[in-house]
């Protein structure tokens, strides 16, 4: 009975002490633990996506289609170079021959200072992009200028990440922007596989309104743990479009010349 | 556009392609038009860190046509013009990437303006001034060595040497001269740019020396002359709010006149320039997706004395002794006026470039002259665009804009690529 009590009287001091703390903020919550693992699952499923290899070359298709229109075709060379903890990512457009020109250099040597230049077919040369521009559908696609930046790494750092459910198949997390400004979007769901690939991503707006959707359909798995999406499907409520990416062709290269990674090579 | 892409398939990159365009251009003035009809080529060869790469382009231009005929007819005092139909290499050089350094050599455009129009810093592009409201660079052969660190904030070297400048072409048409003007030869020319970002600012230091690729009149002998020039500068472009940015320019420059003569009163002169542009983008004012571009830029240069640039002289070549000093005041057209107020408007209906509005406009504040162009582009399916220009002149009979008040015209542009 003595030792019932003392249980007892334990446990309530124990629950007491820790409600106490915990509302005075003194030790991490559960919500902050699983907070904390669900940073660390996106973490790990970028550092595995980015040790694969220091740089490669994409040949892409880019297939849009909206409600009620022809289906057009766009392609397109991506090459990515990657470095510790950031990217620079160059895209230049081959075809429609209207588009042939076009190109965009994402330097994220700085993830907090990301840059962005832009060269349209009708400009003499590149442009620094920045600011409300992020926000904005690049090349008629639904991949804004924000989405590319992201399709080959995330800032971490810049998001609050909350795990809202876990299974056997994988996780389902949600991030948001720790500052507002830093991105066009309120909230991202993106769901992961148990091999730490990304499946799929709905992008919500401000009102937390559903915009889009991206599923990474056909997933390319390396033995030392890489993965890689070949087909890409972004459907767009919002729009009522469809944009397909499928990578035709893809070389790993440590050896890409730092000469791509530059302004001057968005206008040869 | 045809295309052998052996991409990917081996250790390195290698790609063959061959574009086409047809290029169609109508001009109509008050009382002439002008038709320009051109076929341009673009062939590039990839394989492994090397590109080769030419164009061409084969051009049927009606103005020059009329004046070849017209010297046929005549030969006595006109300028002798080329065939109607000529051949232009626009490209054509070999480049060698490695992974820091890149090295071309041939006929390559090299620009290093930092702003849109009169960049200080657009010492090496000669201009096709045949149409003169709408000048085109012209290549030069150069070897090019430029040097870039690992890091996207290392610094970067970029060196040029050009041997024998290729020289501007004059006026034709509406704007042509009178008479034949040959042109003296050209010097060899040499340039360093350092470069480097830093905290997101884009910083450069620039040194020059060779001739103003804009030609002057040397009244002695009436030939077209290229004063000699060195330019040592430096440029910085930063983002303000999230959607400007400001471009500075500012540079010392010498010039001296080829045969001796003075400029104005100086037999050499020294001058200080500099170019302040801002820019800034809006989206979603009238619909979810427009798009809108404003771009402001103010030139200005101190203790000025240039030669007559021998572009804006198609009325006064035989000018009164009093308006000698106007022309020393006449500035060079291809660089910079004294001072210059530019501006563009841009509207992309939807953000796709699909459709896009355009108001352009220069203004010359001290001598009172302006243009003003609109222009209305829009793709047609992937293959091309066509487009529509209002340009019209006004100011002062003094000013440059002034000179050509009644040579407002519209144009016509369809362009195909196949």
């Amino acid at each position: 009975m003595r030792l019932l009590s003392f249980t007892t009287m334990s446990c309530a001091i124990v629950l007491l002490t820790t409600c106490v703390v915990q509302t005075f903020g003194l030790l991490p919550t559960a919500n902050a633990a699983t907070a904390n693992t669900a940073e660390q699952i996106i973490q790990r499923s970028w550092q595995l996506y980015r040790q694969h290899t220091p740089a490669e070359q994409e040949q892409i298709t880019l297939q849009t289609t909206k409600d009620g229109e022809a289906t057009r075709e766009k392609t397109l060379l991506r090459w990515t170079r990657y470095q510790t903890s950031s990217e620079q990512v160059v895209i230049k457009f081959d075809t429609p021959a209207a588009d042939a020109g076009l190109a965009l250099l994402i330097d994220r040597t700085d993830r907090s200072q990301q840059q962005m230049w832009l060269r349209l077919p009708s400009w003499v040369k590149a442009r620094r992009v920045q600011g409300q521009r992020q926000a904005q559908y690049f090349a008629g696609t639904d991949f804004t200028f924000e989405d590319n930046a992201e399709l080959s790494g995330k800032a971490t750092e810049r998001y609050n990440y909350r795990l809202l459910d876990e299974s056997k198949n994988g996780w389902w997390i949600e991030a948001t922007v720790k500052n507002p400004s830093d991105s066009a979007y309120g909230r991202r769901e993106i769901w992961l596989d148990r091999d730490y690939a990304i499946t799929r991503i709905d992008y919500f707006d401000r009102n937390l309104s559903l915009i889009k959707t991206l599923q990474n359909i056909e997933l390319k798995k390396f033995p030392n743990g890489g993965w890689r999406p070949d087909l890409m499907e972004m459907r767009n409520q919002q729009e009522a479009r469809l944009t397909v990416l499928k990578v035709k062709a893809r070389q790993f290269d440590s050896n890409l010349a730092s000469q791509i990674f530059s302004q001057e090579f968005l206008g040869d | 556009m045809w295309r052998w892409f052996g991409l990917l398939c081996c250790a390195s990159a290698q790609a063959a392609e061959f574009d086409a365009a047809l290029h169609w251009q109508s001009q109509h003035y008050r009382d002439s038009t002008r038709s320009v009809l051109a076929l341009r080529t673009e062939l590039q060869q990839q394989w492994q860190g090397w590109h080769y790469q030419v164009d061409t382009a084969l051009v049927n231009d009606s103005v020059i046509a009329e004046q070849s005929a017209l010297n046929n007819v005549t030969g006595l005092g006109l300028r002798r013009t080329s065939t109607p139909n000529y051949l232009q290499w626009q490209q054509h050089f070999l480049r060698y990437r490695a992974d820091r350094l890149s090295v071309s050599i041939g006929l390559q455009q090299l620009d290093w303006a930092l702003i849109d129009r009169g960049s200080m810093f657009d010492v090496w592009q000669a201009y096709d001034f045949t149409d003169l409201l709408s000048p085109k660079a012209l290549a030069q052969n150069a070897l090019r060595l430029q040097w870039r660190g690992k890091d996207s904030n290392a610094v970067q070297w970029d060196f040029i040497y050009n041997p024998k400048a290729n020289l501007s072409k004059v006026p034709a048409g509406e704007f042509a001269y009178p008479i034949e003007l040959p042109s003296e030869k050209p010097d060899d020319q040499w340039g360093l740019r350092v470069s480097g970002n830093w905290r997101q600012q884009d910083l450069a230091a620039y040194a020059f020396t060779g001739i103003n690729a804009s030609p002057v009149l040397c009244q002695a002998s009436l030939r077209l002359c290229y004063d000699s020039l060195q330019l040592l500068g430096a440029s910085w472009v930063s983002p303000l709010d999230g959607s400007a940015l400001l471009r500075v320019e500012a540079g010392q420059v010498w010039q001296q006149r080829s045969d001796g003569q003075k400029v104005s009163q100086h037999a050499e002169t020294s001058y200080h320039q500099y170019s302040i542009a801002l820019e800034r983008e809006w989206f979603g004012v009238f619909a979810d997706e427009d798009q809108w571009l404003a771009l402001v830029q103010w030139s200005d240069v101190a203790n000025l004395h240039t030669s007559q640039p021998a572009v804006s002289q198609s009325q006064f070549l035989a000018a009164p002794p009093e308006l000698g000093q106007f022309a020393s005041r006449q500035l060079d057209y291809r660089r910079l006026f004294q001072q210059q107020l530019l501006g563009k408007l841009q509207f992309d209906t939807d953000g796709s470039m699909q459709s896009i509005l355009a108001l352009e406009w220069a203004i010359d504040t001290a001598n009172h002259g302006h243009s003003w162009l609109l222009s209305w582009q829009h793709r047609l399916a992937d293959q091309g665009f066509w487009r529509i220009e209002w340009q019209q002149l006004q100011g002062k009979s003094t000013s440059f804009w002034g000179q050509y008040a009644d040579k407002d015209r519209l144009q016509l542009t369809l362009n195909w690529q196949f």
